[in-house]
């Protein structure tokens, strides 16, 4: 059953780590298509460049942590607050961000499943 | 070792997907002739007001060939496009690599954003239900219905 438990974990680590390390590339290759997720409110207080500058920098933590395989529950329970603060902000536009909503309960299994080694 | 294996054909991997997709943008955006999608018919101009809030009407019935102007009256700017984010290829035709090339006046999106008091304009020459969106803000989301 172990096994199965370590296996589960790394390819939910692998997947994950694979999403948010994409939207770096991408979003960095093409600002453009990843400035409409930030909400409105936050681009009339800061740049929209900044932030995506920002969030991207975040995204690769959390990805370059889930690689690296130490502490894991801790790079799981950010990639769950990352991942809700954009369905929350971008609600609306659920034809967008449904898959959002799978990475975000792959994300909550991997900090289940890490809690017993924080 | 074997964790330190699995980390580097991983980032690999990523750097690999990254210069497809670079490669992807580059090249998809060859200028081609106008197929003559615009052609103009008699229509009927309506006009999507672009406010605070959203698209209103968020939903607009139109019959072929009529116009749409897409009116920024919201003080931040707003980029009206066909869905879905971010490629914007479900009305027929439509996508935004084609953005700065001469096909740009006949696609289903304002390819810029557009400023307040300014607007976008755009014949629908296809029968259908067309859902778009705001580029640079997803959460303002709209449908133009499209009737013989």
């Amino acid at each position: 059953m172990k096994n199965y438990e370590d296996k589960a974990i790394l390819f939910l680590r692998l997947g994950l780590a694979f999403s948010f390390l994409y939207v770096v590339v991408a979003a960095y290759l093409n600002p453009e298509s990843w400035v409409g997720f930030i909400p409105a409110f936050i681009k009339d207080i800061f740049s929209e460049r900044i932030i995506l500058y920002w969030h991207l920098a975040f995204n690769s933590l959390i990805g370059i942590w889930l690689l690296i395989n130490r502490k894991t529950f801790y790079a799981a329970v950010l990639a769950c607050l990352n991942l809700a603060t954009i369905i929350i902000f971008n609600f609306n536009a659920m034809d967008i961000v449904f898959r959002d909503v799978g990475l975000l309960g792959a994300a909550v299994a991997l900090a289940f499943l890490t809690w017993k080694k924080r | 070792m074997r964790g330190a294996v699995i980390t580097i054909v991983a980032i690999a991997i990523i750097v690999i997907l990254g210069i497809f997709y670079y490669s992807y943008q580059q090249n998809s955006g060859t200028p081609i002739a106008n197929n003559g999608a615009g052609q103009i018919l008699p229509s009927r101009t309506h006009t999507v007001e672009i406010t605070s809030s959203g698209f209103s009407p968020s939903t607009l019935e139109i019959k072929k060939g009529d116009i749409v102007v897409f009116l920024n009256i919201d003080s931040r700017s707003h980029w009206s496009a066909s869905a879905m984010h971010p490629t914007h290829r479900v009305y027929p035709g439509s996508d935004i690599n084609k953005c700065g090339t001469i096909q740009r006046n006949s696609i289903f999106d304002a390819c810029r954003a557009i400023n307040t008091g300014e607007n976008f304009t755009f014949q629908f020459n296809e029968v259908g239900s067309w859902n778009y969106h705001d580029h640079v803000n997803i959460n303002f989301q709209g449908t133009i219905v499209v009737g013989e």
